[in-house]
């Protein structure tokens, strides 16, 4: 993993939205502002409360989002994967982190220093336009995610929570089963359910032959039904 | 804080200028509902909007939009065709602006600084949002009540007081805080009542005054 080699931003292969449309010399002059840090599986990129320096944009490599609770429960509010950027919310109201990130495995992340970020936006009315495409999708998104916690049941929640996670992570080569080992209690933590529920309501599709249970690994076996349960509820 | 007040000013006698003359809004007309096809886009030059979005088992507001914002532009960024929610003018009226869609994208392309503030506007709506999901299933209501408020008080421009650890007036009504927080009429009244008692705020008509937002904060 370590080996990876992260290019100049100017012939960077991830399909970054927010960089789409940026002149060659104004990747050229990210690349000369950014530092290239690896971060291994569970380690914190940045913390809930901090102030950013820079903007992270993922090479290669998985991370979640999430806040903890006043009981120590954690509640994962996105994830991220290459070619995403991370921390621009901070860095554009100038205030802490929201929530902390932290890498779900090994991961080479770009930080853009906060200088380079700011000037180019102030100038490149491409790239205030990728951000605010940016932010309304993200808005649309949270929407969606409250709408969906309050009111809709839990089955239809831990089955929204495996097409998540589907979308992220993919499938290993069977093509069924999740690209990912998250714990019960972290599948949960998308959903806004408890641990035990998890367990229970992951059995029950296990049950029904809508998923398989192997330790850790769950394969999706009726994608269209999980998919349909999982929109049951929404409007848009 | 003047700063951005005038700020504000400058924007709104920009656009009254090119695209006025302003059009006042009864309470209770609908700018446009859920799934309708993207049309004008709205500045809101005085008077306030609830923008709400139907669920299977009822609605939700989603936020309150203050003036200074123009409604209906995220559908517009994340090309829907169709509005995601319904805007309502709520209060006694709203004047608003009509603007095209190609006005607006030529306006944005030439202001940099109203870009600037609508990148603020939509990063502390996701803020919002992400707080109520937080809160919905780990925060108890106290906590609850305390970060409503404290987002009210931001959305009301008093970012500044907060960080000189001064007064925060929060301009709000019972109605809002309880459709952002979630919290129904009697025990939102009782924890109110409990946080003027302990002097962590002051109830007024039509706002709420928080003396020492550390201390406030503290009492999460």
């Amino acid at each position: 993993m370590n080996d990876i080699a992260i290019p100049n931003c100017t012939i960077c292969d991830n399909q970054n939205k927010l960089f789409c449309g940026l002149t060659p010399d104004h990747r050229e002059y990210f690349s000369q502002n950014k530092g290239k840090n690896v971060y291994m599986k569970g380690q914190v990129i940045y913390y809930e409360g901090n102030y950013p320096n820079g903007l992270f944009c993922i090479f290669r490599g998985k991370v979640k989002i999430s806040k903890i609770g006043q009981e120590g429960k954690e509640q994962i509010l996105n994830f991220a994967g290459n070619g995403e950027t991370l921390g621009y919310r901070a860095l554009l109201n100038d205030e802490p982190y929201n929530a902390t990130a932290t890498a779900m495995e090994d991961s080479h992340i770009c930080q853009l220093s906060r200088n380079a970020f700011m000037n180019t936006l102030d100038t490149s009315s491409c790239l205030s336009r990728n951000m605010i495409e940016l932010l309304s999708k993200d808005l649309k998104d949270s929407e969606r995610r409250l709408m969906n916690l309050s009111q809709k049941p839990v089955k239809e929640r831990v089955a929204e929570a495996l097409t998540i996670l589907m979308k992220q992570f993919g499938f290993k080569e069977d093509g069924k089963t999740l690209d990912t080992t998250l714990t019960r209690r972290e599948i949960g933590e998308i959903a806004g359910i408890t641990t035990e529920t998890t367990i229970r309501t992951l059995s029950e599709f296990n049950k029904e032959k809508l998923i398989k249970l192997e330790d850790k690994k769950i394969s999706l076996l009726d994608i269209k039904t999980l998919t349909h349960m999982a929109r049951a509820y929404e409007l848009n | 804080m003047r700063n951005i007040m005038r700020f504000v000013s400058d924007i709104q006698k920009l656009i009254e200028d090119q695209f006025g003359p302003a059009k006042k809004y009864a309470s209770g007309t609908l700018l446009f509902n859920e799934d309708e096809p993207l049309g004008e886009i709205f500045y809101l030059l005085e008077g306030q909007m609830k923008i709400i979005r139907s669920g299977p088992n009822k609605e939700m507001i989603l936020w309150y939009s203050e003036p200074g914002e123009f409604i209906g532009i995220s559908s517009l960024f994340d090309n829907s065709q169709v509005h995601s929610s319904t805007a309502e003018v709520i209060g006694s009226s709203a004047s608003l602006v009509k603007l095209d869609k190609k006005a607006f994208l030529n306006l944005l392309e030439t202001h940099s600084d109203i870009q600037k503030d609508i990148t603020k506007r939509l990063c502390r709506k996701i803020k919002l949002t992400e707080m109520r999901i937080f809160s919905s299933s780990h925060q108890s209501i106290r906590a609850r009540l305390i970060d409503t408020l404290i987002f009210l008080a931001q959305q009301n421009h008093n970012e500044s007081i907060k960080k000189s650890n001064k007064t925060m007036i929060v301009k709000c009504t019972e109605k809002m805080i309880s459709d952002l927080s979630g919290i129904s009429h009697k025990p939102l009244n009782k924890l109110l009542s409990e946080f003027e008692i302990n002097n962590l705020l002051r109830v007024e008509e039509s706002q709420i005054i928080i003396g020492d937002y550390e201390r406030f904060l503290s009492a999460k």
